[in-house]
């Protein structure tokens, strides 16, 4: 059987049928991309903070936009070659097409790494620093603390981010952390109930249903048990991961043996009060198991779970992102993890500087309202943050280009906010050595320069305390909507590039057989990968200036 | 050639582009991984009904936390569901010693009941079923225009579902966020988790975004097929109005679901990424600010989901209005009242649901300007709407009318889906919808437009084309028991709502408490309801059990069109080959010619060549195909 | 089909090479005009917006041969540009008839 149309066009469409279907998803990717625009107006017209414009990197912008279009040329350059029935020039022209493809994305590969590896930092007072980590560490930007303990909130039951905080330990070395815990145990006719380390060292866990109603079936008969703490040193983390799904178990089981306790207390209650003297034999002993049903199982349980940390003094570092907030999510004496975890310990304030060197600043933050920067105001807001004092080279090169903006200004040309309060530094080479040498004093009052060094491109490292960080963010979708809207949509468009140049790779390297049987339709797969190429051009001819431009 | 060896099937194979005109497939490409328009269709009929199984089984224990709240669940309810699954969700109890359902359970089944209802039941069962299964047979195409995306298409629709399905067996548990998903709850739902990827939340949206690539690539497929490979003499308005329905459909679906994809995507990145495209500045949660920069906004979510959102209501309802428009004048054995006006009103009413959207978000505090825009557009919207119904009322009108299984459901479509719109008009208002928004009345209202209205023309498509797809009759007294107390049942679940939704009865509330107080007079109703449901479920065994006995021991149909019908499919063998016709068709006439004055039966098919001035044997299509040798 | 006859395609490869060599150029523009200020924003908003429109329309017209394509094509495309004119247009009338919302702030 064969579809009609494949290949030739129906007289009264004037249509092949692949070109409709083509056109379609065309259709249905404007509103792809519609949809994606709408968003990024509808985000951009209700920001809250100084939208960033002109940020992106133009020159690569412009590379690739030229590049789109050359390869826009060549694939219809391909298809009229096919047209002519001259297969070795689509062979060439195709060719330099999916080349093009390639290096739109290796240009793309180079934007999005520049961007994943620069640092974004609001500071406290509201200054804005950007830069790159120049930590010899390699990881800068974590916060440090000796730990001694960590509390477990039960109810998340995973221990993904302690785990990816605490070292791991290797089997058959020497343990670099090891963490303790303290948990009940019960002993019952000489069988251990709770979790306990067995005589063959490993981890048993006995809190299953059965125990449980063995431990019900023991209260009912009036039978005491001993409890007794046992402290149990871990060593591997997922025998640690059983434990606390045991616990969190338990944890559940508890709740439900109290809820039922309230219930019949409740119930007893109420038929106290509604004159019944003698209550339902029935009811009060349900109430008398629940209770002590629940009574022992708290014993077992218990809020969280506090485990004693110890890595043999070495540190532990927490990312920015693992923190639950990173302002006030940590203090010196602790930090709370996304999920609920707290890390207690000695907060090691050297350790957790961030070395910043810096190659920008925005200012437009200390204003409260976005758009709102009466240069009177905000040269007061700009002398209280300490901007000078503490950030002198930086500072330097801000006010040289706002002298220059100003006077502009003052001339009657139109300036932006973003030229007044957004200065970029491209770093001094040569004699910065002596003339910016800075002191490298252990601490500092507020007020002092923070300037420590200068990096191999001049830049200026600047030791800040984190707590004086109120958010930190490389140049992902993390750092605000803006960027957020630039991955996603830049993101897909690489996509459809990489999945449109599979297509017309296919059809370059497999299209002589369907050349020589039919080179018409060799030329209408290539007509309809075609539109869909222009379409990805055409979609980056409006992301360019959206992006990078406007 | 059915008993072809396995060695004969591999050399058929390796030759295979050759183009064989009668090649012979393996089981595994026959009924699998088929090219076939019409095993696709039913491939995502049959996988379409057990989702809708399985919706409705979450519903049926939903119910019963809200009629019975804090009374363990009855065995008959248990009993479908795995150990592990309740032993982790709801375990036993000490004080009832049975299990409870609670509010993390009610959320997931809330939600995943809607999803599965309308991603996975309903419109894989109007649009995937019976638009790949019908709608190449109605104008003649010997298959689909890509019968590989249509594959495709299947395929990827059956990864979301089991995606979907499957998230129910995470340690988080399935979404939980209701089918609306909206933010800051959907994102920050299992978002202080471990990995955010293993998360019911995340594989919801990963899920979305299958079925919507899914039905991208149907919809792409049904519009090629429609305009293209039309038959011979298969005009625009000669084509049965149920090809125009999904024509329609398809476009909604091609042009209303990118602007969810953006939503869904936006919604993974915040998720996994730590992005803020719907998270506003200073958001917290457990009494903590979130480690997220903010600047997002809640509202462009609503507004992108909602785009989807309205398109959405008229591709659940259009399959089954055109199914209804084929049945009417089947029944009647007279021309569809009003066909172009139809038409005309299908393209409005396709059109016009792209710009109500936001009728869903009056509570949003949108200013007067926009809301009046919104609700005058979607008083607009119910012209067309009506006019689709009051053609097929009059169509009814002085017909000799057959009171077949798939007629009777068709009846009740009309009334059923007319209460469900009638009741959308105070929810189109404003003033009258701040008052209702989120209460049972509007659960009744959209459950009377899908549940009687949508499934019933549905069900009423199951009953028309089954002797088409397997050759055999379902049998007419099971049908009966399936539909009368259907209808008094599914009356009886819905009209009660309306009552409690204008009392004030919130959709969200599940199992009593201080806020049942607020509408306890009309609390009975919880029970009623309830039962009603459960008695639902009882009476749709009759039909399950038609389904799946009738394809092999109901009653051998003995022509190729049982029900007298003028429209192509019936034109076709029963059931139809591998390229559908044994003749080329052409088309002569309109698709509704029954009864036509002067004409020597009462049908008069669109195939049947115009008699000749001496009028020979009438031919049967079939005989006269087997008469024509096939092409090479 | 005149317009895919082969001397009709030898004619427009030359076309193809001039509208490429001409995105290139107005690419080139809409750099160097976003650096000058046309009074408001929005005002460059608009010129940038409009130079890309431009751009657009020559691929969509000579690469695309959309300016001599079937009615049909055409009916998809103005469907689908009405839709998104809805979608991004009420988007933006919603955010503006918020009471009291500030926009175009900055």
């Amino acid at each position: 059987m064969e579809i009609p149309h494949n290949v030739t066009a129906r007289p009264d469409t004037g249509l092949y049928n692949s070109k409709i279907g083509i056109w379609l998803f065309l259709a249905s990717e404007v509103m792809l991309f519609g949809g994606l625009f709408s968003g990024y107006i509808f985000l951009r017209l209700g920001a809250d903070f100084p939208w960033p414009e002109h940020m992106l990197d133009v020159t690569k912008g412009c590379i690739n936009t030229a590049i789109l279009i050359l390869s826009s040329v060549t694939v219809v350059m391909a298809w009229s070659s096919l047209k002519l029935r001259n297969f070795r020039h689509f062979q060439i022209y195709m060719s330099i097409t999916l080349l093009c493809a390639l290096g739109f994305c290796v240009v793309k590969a180079f934007e999005y790494k520049a961007k994943f590896t620069h640092l974004s930092c609001e500071l406290s007072n509201g200054l804005v620093l950007e830069g790159h980590d120049n930590d010899d560490k390699g990881e800068g930007n974590d916060i440090v603390y000796k730990p001694s303990r960590a509390v477990f909130p039960i109810e998340t039951g995973e221990i993904h981010f302690l785990e990816a905080v605490l070292p791991s330990n290797e089997k058959d070395a020497e343990a670099k952390a090891v963490v303790s815990l303290k948990v009940p145990v019960a002993s019952i006719d000489g069988n251990k109930i709770g979790v306990y380390r067995g005589d063959d060292k490993k981890i048993k866990v006995a809190l299953g249903n059965s125990e449980i109603e063995m431990i019900a079936a023991k209260l009912k008969g009036g039978d005491e048990f001993k409890i007794e703490d046992e402290v149990i040193e871990f060593t591997d983390w997922s025998e640690l991961a059983k434990v606390i799904d045991a616990q969190r178990d338990v944890k559940k089981r508890f709740l439900r043996a109290e809820n039922d306790r309230r219930k019949y207390a409740g119930t007893v209650n109420q038929a106290t009060l509604a004159g019944v003297t003698a209550v339902p034999k029935k009811l009060s002993d349900s109430l008398e198991t629940t209770t002590a049903l629940a009574g022992a199982l708290q014993k077992f349980f218990s809020e969280e779970l506090t485990l004693l940390v110890d890595t043999k003094g070495e540190p532990v570092s927490i990312k920015p992102s693992a923190l639950r907030n990173q302002d006030f999510g940590w203090t010196d004496k602790g930090a709370t993890l996304r999920d609920g975890t707290i890390i207690e310990g000695e907060y090691l304030q050297k350790e957790s500087k961030l070395m910043l060197a810096v190659d920008g600043v925005d200012l437009r933050r200390l204003s409260p309202t976005p758009g709102e920067y009466d240069p009177k105001i905000m040269k007061q807001r700009i002398e209280a943050s300490g901007f000078a004092e503490q950030f002198p080279t930086i500072h330097a090169a801000w006010e040289e280009q706002f002298a220059k903006y100003e006077k502009k200004e003052a001339e009657g040309d139109h300036v932006t906010s973003k030229e007044l309060y957004y200065a970029k530094y491209h770093g001094e080479h040569g004699d910065h050595a002596e003339g910016h040498d800075a002191g490298h004093g252990e601490s500092h009052a507020a007020g002092e320069s923070l300037e420590r060094d200068f990096d191999s491109h001049g830049l200026p490292i600047y030791e800040i305390d984190r707590a004086d960080v109120r958010f930190l963010s490389t140049f992902t979708p993390r750092l605000n909507t803006y960027y957020a809207t630039y991955f996603l949509i830049t993101g897909l468009h690489a996509l459809h590039v990489i999945g449109g140049a599979i297509v017309l790779a296919y059809f370059l390297f497999t299209g002589r057989k369907m050349y020589k049987e039919n080179p018409e339709h060799l030329a209408n797969r290539v007509e309809v990968g075609g539109l869909f190429w222009h379409f990805v051009d055409l979609v980056w001819i409006f992301l360019f200036p959206v992006l990078y431009l406007l | 050639m059915a008993h072809s060896t396995t060695a004969t099937e591999a050399h058929t194979d390796e030759h295979h582009h050759d183009h064989h005109d009668d090649h012979n497939p393996g089981f595994v490409q026959k009924y699998i991984f088929s090219t076939d328009h019409k095993m696709i269709g039913i491939q995502y009929g049959i996988t379409a009904l057990c989702f809708m199984l399985f919706g409705f089984f979450l519903m049926m224990v939903m119910r019963w936390s809200i009629a019975y709240p804090n009374q363990p669940m009855p065995e008959w309810l248990t009993m479908f569901m795995p150990e592990d699954f309740l032993n982790r969700w709801m375990p036993v109890a000490e004080s009832t010693g049975g299990r409870v359902v609670d509010g993390q359970v009610y959320n997931m089944f809330g939600a995943m009941h809607g999803t599965i209802m309308v991603f996975l039941a309903v419109v894989p069962l109007g649009f995937g079923a019976f638009g790949n299964f019908v709608t190449p047979l109605q104008i003649g195409a010997p298959d689909m225009a890509f019968p590989k995306l249509n594959m495709m298409s299947y395929w990827i629709y059956f990864l979301g579902g089991v995606l979907m399905f499957a998230s129910f067996f995470l340690p988080t548990g399935a979404a939980s966020t209701g089918w609306t998903f909206y933010p800051p709850l959907g994102v920050l739902t299992d978002y202080f988790v471990g990995s955010p990827w293993l998360t019911g939340q995340t594989w919801w949206l990963l899920g979305l975004v299958l079925l919507i690539t899914s039905s991208l690539l149907g919809s792409v497929n049904v519009i090629t097929t429609i305009i293209n490979l039309r038959a011979k003499g298969m005009t625009w308005m000669r084509m049965p109005f149920f090809v125009w329905g999904m024509l329609v459909t398809a476009f909604l679906l091609l042009l209303a679901f990118p602007p969810l994809e953006v939503a869904g995507l936006m919604q993974l990145s915040d998720r996994v990424f730590g992005s803020s495209f719907f998270l506003p500045t200073g958001l917290s949660a457990n009494n903590e600010v979130v480690n997220i920069s903010g600047g997002g906004s809640p509202l462009l979510y609503q507004h992108l989901f909602w785009f989807l959102g309205h398109p959405e209501v008229y591709v659940l309802l259009l399959p089954a209005i055109s199914i209804v428009a084929e049945i009417i004048p089947n029944n009647t054995r007279k021309p569809l009242w009003g066909y172009k006006s139809m038409v005309y009103g299908v393209l409005v009413l396709g059109f016009l649901s792209f710009i109500v959207w936001a009728h869903h978000m009056y509570l949003t505090g949108m200013g007067s300007a926009i809301s009046t825009f919104f609700q005058t557009t979607t008083v607009l919207i119910s012209i067309p709407s009506v006019i689709l119904l009051t053609a097929m009322l009059i169509s009814l009108w002085g017909g000799s009318i057959r009171f077949t299984v798939p007629m009777l459901w068709a009846c009740a479509f009309l009334p059923m889906f007319g209460f469900g719109g009638l009741t959308g008009l105070p929810l189109a208002f404003n003033l009258t919808d701040l008052y209702l928004h989120d209460t049972y009345y509007v659960i009744g209202h959209f459950h009377y437009v899908v549940a009687p209205g949508v499934i019933f023309g549905l069900f009423a498509g199951i009953y028309y084309w089954y002797p088409k797809a397997t050759g055999r009759q379902m049998n007419t007294f099971l049908g009966h028991l399936h539909f009368w107390p259907s209808l008094i049942a599914i009356n009886v679940v819905f009209m009660p709502m309306m009552v409690q939704g204008i009392a004030g009865f919130h959709r969200r509330w599940y199992n009593g408490g201080i806020s049942y107080e607020h509408t306890a007079e009309y609390l009975w109703l919880n029970e009623v309801i309830s039962w009603a449901v459960w008695a639902l479920a009882i009476f749709q065994l009759p039909f399950i059990i038609n389904f799946f006995v009738s394809a092999f021991f109901g009653k051998k149909v003995t022509s190729d069109n049982p029900w007298n019908a003028t429209t192509l499919e019936w034109a076709t063998p029963t059931p139809p080959g591998h390229g559908n016709f044994t003749f080329e068709p052409i088309v002569y006439r309109g698709p509704y010619e029954y009864s036509v004055p002067g004409a020597d039966k009462d049908y008069t098919p669109q195939w049947e060549a115009p008699k000749k001035d001496t009028p020979k044997d009438v031919v049967k299509p079939d005989t006269q195909a087997e008469s024509d040798e096939p092409k090479a | 089909m005149a317009s895919d006859s082969p001397e009709a395609i030898r004619k427009s490869i030359k076309l193809y090479i001039i509208i490429g060599a001409g995105l290139l150029v107005l690419t080139a523009l809409t750099v160097a005009v976003s650096y000058v200020h046309f009074g408001s924003h929005s005002m460059n908003v608009a010129v940038g917006l409009l130079i890309a429109c431009i751009k657009a329309s020559l691929v969509g017209a000579i690469f695309m041969h959309l300016n001599h394509e079937k009615r049909l094509i055409y009916i998809f495309l103005v469907l689908a540009g009405v839709l998104f004119v809805a979608l991004m247009g009420l988007f933006i009338f919603s955010l503006l008839d918020i009471p009291g919302q500030n926009l175009f702030g900055y």
